[in-house]
């Protein structure tokens, strides 16, 4: 279980974020959507133990990440965007790291690997930007750990992968695993992160499964848009619009029309989801 | 319930120790063999062009100096990338303590890697000197031993040159780990040019007593020794008061301490922004 409370993190003349309050659960894929600059890489990073929140409190399974303990660490594992690309084949790499993670699993590397059409005895360096992200992703997963965070895994990924990404993320979830999934490619990751959660500089904007989303909201294509849209957007197809969801009607969550109607009525989302 | 060590584990430092072992090997390998090539080239090139009067004790101080280059490049091979915020991570997460981390550094660079740089550099040397070497000479290691037993014989850990010589390299070493650790970009140069501030601040400081001892070692330098190398010995014994080499040695020790110490502190408590 990961804890946030209160949680502030500034640079020496930058206030990233304050006021961060959240729960997050087992057995769930996040997907964490905000702004430029709102913070969500920091907040990888702080649950990663690679930064120190300035103020407010951070515990996962009830250490603080930053101690960077072996306990802690081998229950977890962080793929950056910008991830480094190791000066060694695909195998010697997991061969160097895997004997770190008790749970790691030989056989679901080979089938990641397989799927991303990816041979382990090639060298990183030799692979384009796309193949070794998807290495590494794969390494990652292979590694089982409890907790596993990415940041933006789909840039650079052309659109078989993309799909494929889906597919690899979604079989290695379980119910006792967390993922976490920094993303502004949201359409890439539709249908697999559940629940969303919008980081604001001043806090949590959103932070509800699908389900409770539209239970609250109604996500609906009009030929004009509804007065009481929180939100609006002129398509091909006509008026995407995001509004109170009054009359109970089932609909499908459209993410990038629900962070523009989040942003945009902070306050609103706020209350709404309390 | 069991609990995992969190402090130090003799598995884990295995395992750690393994994997640094075999990427840094991978690191050193051409530096290694360029300055093993260049150290085999300069001794043939020497006998070749009959500079066979060379003496054991330049030989001896050009092996030095193919070990020192060696232990001084380790910091910058093994560990530039350490707070890189790109590649540095996947040291800062890898499963392990922060002491078995600092541990598997020290041994790297303090103990292993140096003792294979001394093997190997012995080893061309017997090589060589069987090759293109006097008659009669084994190794410039095995000739310096026999013509200067009686030096040898006399030094004490405490009194010797070579300690003396090995804790300033060691110091030095240490010192550039400290600046590979600490700065985040120009890592090399900085680091370099810090410890050359470093050593001028030192300097300065020793100033006042170094002008009051003057006129003492401007008289004792008066007794000039030639090449030969006990002569030489002495005369930096007759010239150089014990207490600046005491001074020197105090003062690497000291640096050696505290350049480790606060390496530990930044492997625990680095940010990577």
């Amino acid at each position: 279980m990961i804890n946030v409370r209160n949680l502030e993190f500034s640079y020496p003349k930058h206030l990233v974020f304050s006021g961060i309050n959240i729960q997050l659960e087992e057995g769930k894929i996040y997907g964490l959507l905000g702004e430029n600059g709102v913070g969500k890489t920091t907040l990888l990073k702080i649950l990663a133990g690679l930064l120190k929140s300035s103020n407010g409190e951070c515990t996962v399974d009830g250490v603080n990440p930053f101690k960077r303990t072996p306990e802690y660490l081998q229950n977890i594992f962080f793929v950056p965007e910008d991830f480094p690309i190791p000066s060694s084949s695909i195998k010697r790499f997991v061969d160097s790291i895997a004997p770190f993670y008790p749970n790691y699993n030989a056989t679901l590397l080979n089938d990641l690997l397989k799927d991303f059409d990816l041979d382990s005895s090639k060298e990183f360096t030799k692979l384009s930007m796309g193949q070794a992200k998807k290495a590494f992703i794969s390494v990652a997963l292979s590694l089982q750990t409890k907790f596993l965070l990415m940041d933006e895994p789909s840039n650079g990924l052309d659109i078989p992968s993309k799909a494929e990404l889906r597919k690899v993320i979604s079989r290695a979830s379980t119910e006792n695993n967390t993922i976490i999934i920094s993303t502004h490619q949201v359409k890439d990751l539709e249908n697999l992160i559940d629940p969303i959660i919008i980081l604001d500089s001043e806090g949590i904007l959103l932070n509800a499964s699908i389900e409770e989303i539209t239970n609250k909201l109604y996500f609906s294509v009009e030929t004009t848009a509804d007065k009481d849209a929180l939100y609006a957007e002129p398509t091909l197809a006509g008026v995407s619009e995001v509004k109170p969801n009054n009359e109970n009607i089932e609909s499908k969550v459209d993410l990038e029309i629900l962070f523009d109607a989040a942003i945009t009525n902070k306050e609103k989302f706020i209350e709404l989801f309390k | 319930m069991h609990t995992m060590n969190n402090t130090f584990s003799l598995h884990r430092f295995g395992l750690l120790f393994k994997k640094n072992f075999s990427a840094n090997s991978r690191r050193v390998l051409k530096p290694l063999i360029i300055i093993s090539a260049i150290y085999v080239i300069l001794k043939v090139l020497l006998c070749f062009l009959g500079y066979v009067s060379m003496t054991t004790f330049i030989s001896m101080m050009n092996i030095y100096i193919a070990f020192a280059l060696l232990v001084l490049m380790t910091p910058f091979l093994f560990y530039s990338k350490f707070n890189d915020k790109r590649y540095g991570i996947i040291e800062a997460m890898l499963p392990a303590s922060h002491l078995e981390k600092f541990f598997s550094k020290f041994v790297m660079l303090v103990v292993l890697f140096p003792v294979l740089f001394i093997l190997i550099i012995i080893g061309l040397d017997y090589i060589v000197s069987a090759f293109f070497g006097q008659p009669g000479s084994i190794s410039v290691m095995h000739d310096f031993i026999t013509e200067h037993h009686d030096i040898i014989e006399q030094l004490t850990i405490l009194n010797s040159y070579f300690f003396y010589f090995i804790v300033s390299l060691f110091a030095l070493q240490a010192l550039f780990l400290l600046g590979v650790h600490f700065f985040k970009s120009h890592r090399v140069s900085k680091s370099i040019i810090s410890v050359l501030i470093l050593s001028q601040l030192i300097s300065i400081l020793a100033a006042p007593f170094t002008i009051k001892m003057l006129p003492e070692i401007m008289e004792k330098s008066k007794i000039v020794g030639t090449a030969n190398p006990t002569n030489l010995m002495d005369m930096i014994n007759n010239i150089t008061p014990t207490w600046i080499f005491n001074y020197q040695l105090i003062v690497a020790i000291f640096e050696i301490l505290i350049a480790w110490f606060l390496i530990y502190r930044i492997i625990k408590t680095h940010k990577y922004y």
